[in-house]
């Protein structure tokens, strides 16, 4: 039963983690400014969030959206991480040898995804931490930044539940007998030979005659 | 050497130089105003930024991206598996799972520095690049190989133990359809040998001599003439054991 929630849990966090690349990760608020006579709102709001792959802003009517900047792109690890789970989750109803090697890439991909969001979350600390340049710029936490984090916990949890405790027993590994049609009369392992083990003659016996 | 020894020995040379990597520049971005020591250089690792020569100006960066926390844990964990995996065989399996997981955060975090330094390298385009030119530093370098050997030493300690080797005879089939011979052969049946008798036979009343000597095994050569006309050719005689076996036809 463990091992069947612990695939669920990769499947989801593998979904959940290329779904979360693919929203905005941590950015900026601001309220769009405008007038001559001083800053006046207009109501809307001005988003600018990095995903895992692209600087994004809403509403981008001049189309600013990616330029090409020099915005880290996290996506790859993050679905490498995704593909480790998803063939984790794959191979656990597989042969044994081939549910350990899942289990390997679970946790591999676990840690993948936990070392992605960490470093993501050691450079929005300092977005969030240091001075911003106007008063009202608000910081935020994006979706993909909430879904990633979750992710992550799911693919760990996923790749700890996979793991057998106890282990599986040990198939026999030692000779097959199988019976053939209605053969009730051959014992299980043939008919044995009889081979006498002679040893050396201990005879004290006289001779009856003499 | 064991290969699982080998194995835990790079992962501890890993953590130490993914720990060392953290305190050694990323990038390093250089004004082109300048030349040699005098030119003004921005060296930013994985803890913090500073000045060189620091004296000139002093600019406060603030904080920089702390990349070095997951990866001096990913390092610490890597040692702690490292140290597991001379635990007794049936408690070495959570090194194994360990030092997997701290790869993967290692591997993780490295690539998520590598991200952001590559973009970093990006940015200086256009009038930028006339006056400011930003390289890699060795940092990433070595976390780069920390990141290779942490995998080779991953590698390593989920060798499989190797088989004894046996001990006793090696039986090699012969062919593919040898089947009919057990491993060890056909085991030899003897006959059982009876214990050598004192008894001497009836005496010959016609004082030749024994009937049926211990010699005259009927169809030997040297039996067939010295028995011939006695009384017990070619037949057992009062004095002959049918059971012995060298008497036997």
């Amino acid at each position: 039963m463990s091992r069947l929630a612990g695939v669920v849990a990769l499947v989801v966090g593998a979904v959940l983690v290329v779904f979360g690349s693919l929203l905005p990760l941590y950015g900026v608020q601001q309220e769009e400014l405008f007038g001559s006579g001083g800053p006046v709102s207009n109501g809307r709001v001005v988003t600018v969030g990095i995903t895992g792959w692209e600087l994004v802003r809403e509403p981008d009517p001049e189309g600013l959206g990616d330029q090409g900047g020099p915005e880290p792109s996290y996506g790859y690890p993050l679905v490498l991480a995704a593909l480790l789970a998803g063939a984790g989750a794959a191979l656990q109803f597989r042969a044994p040898r081939q549910a350990v090697a899942g289990r390997l890439a679970a946790f591999t991909g676990a840690g993948l995804a936990a070392g992605v969001l960490w470093a993501v979350v050691e450079t929005w600390s300092v977005l969030f931490g240091g001075p911003l340049p106007d008063e009202d710029v608000r910081t935020f936490v994006g979706s993909g930044g909430y879904l990633v984090g979750v992710a992550a916990a799911l693919i760990a949890v996923g790749a700890v539940l996979s793991v057998e405790w106890p282990a599986r027993a040990a198939r026999p590994t030692g000779v097959a007998v199988h019976q053939v049609e209605d053969d009730d009369d051959t014992p299980p392992f043939g008919i044995a030979i009889p081979v006498v083990e002679l040893g050396p003659v201990d005879d004290d016996r006289g001779h009856p005659t003499g | 050497m064991n290969r699982r020894l080998l194995g835990a020995a790079l992962l501890v040379l890993a953590a130490a130089g993914a720990v060392v990597g953290t305190f050694l520049p990323l990038t390093v971005l250089e004004s082109g105003f300048g030349r040699g020591d005098e030119a003004l250089r921005i060296t930013t690792t994985s803890w913090a930024a500073r000045l060189d020569p620091a004296q000139v100006v002093d600019l406060d960066f603030g904080r920089t991206p702390q990349y070095g926390v997951p990866i001096v844990v990913a390092g610490l964990l890597l040692a702690v598996a490292a140290a597991m995996v001379f635990l007794p065989e049936h408690q070495r399996g959570i090194a194994r799972y360990t030092a997997l997981g701290a790869t993967g955060v290692l591997v993780g975090a490295v690539w998520a520095v590598w991200s952001a330094v590559s973009a970093a390298l990006r940015g200086s385009n256009g009038i930028e690049r006339e006056y400011l030119r930003e390289t890699a530093g060795a940092g990433i370098w070595l976390l780069s190989a920390a990141v290779l050997v942490a995998v080779a030493g991953l590698v390593l300690v989920h060798a499989r133990r190797s088989t004894p080797r046996p001990g006793g005879a090696v039986v090699y089939a012969v062919g593919d359809a040898d089947e009919d011979t057990p491993p060890f052969g056909i085991p030899v049946v003897e006959v059982a040998r009876l214990p050598e008798s004192d008894y001497a036979g009836p005496a010959d009343p016609a004082g030749t001599g024994p009937v049926g000597s211990g010699s005259a095994v009927p169809g030997s050569e040297t039996s067939g003439s010295e028995a011939s006309g006695s009384a017990g050719s070619g037949s057992a005689g009062p004095g002959q054991d049918p059971r012995d076996p060298e008497r036997a036809p």
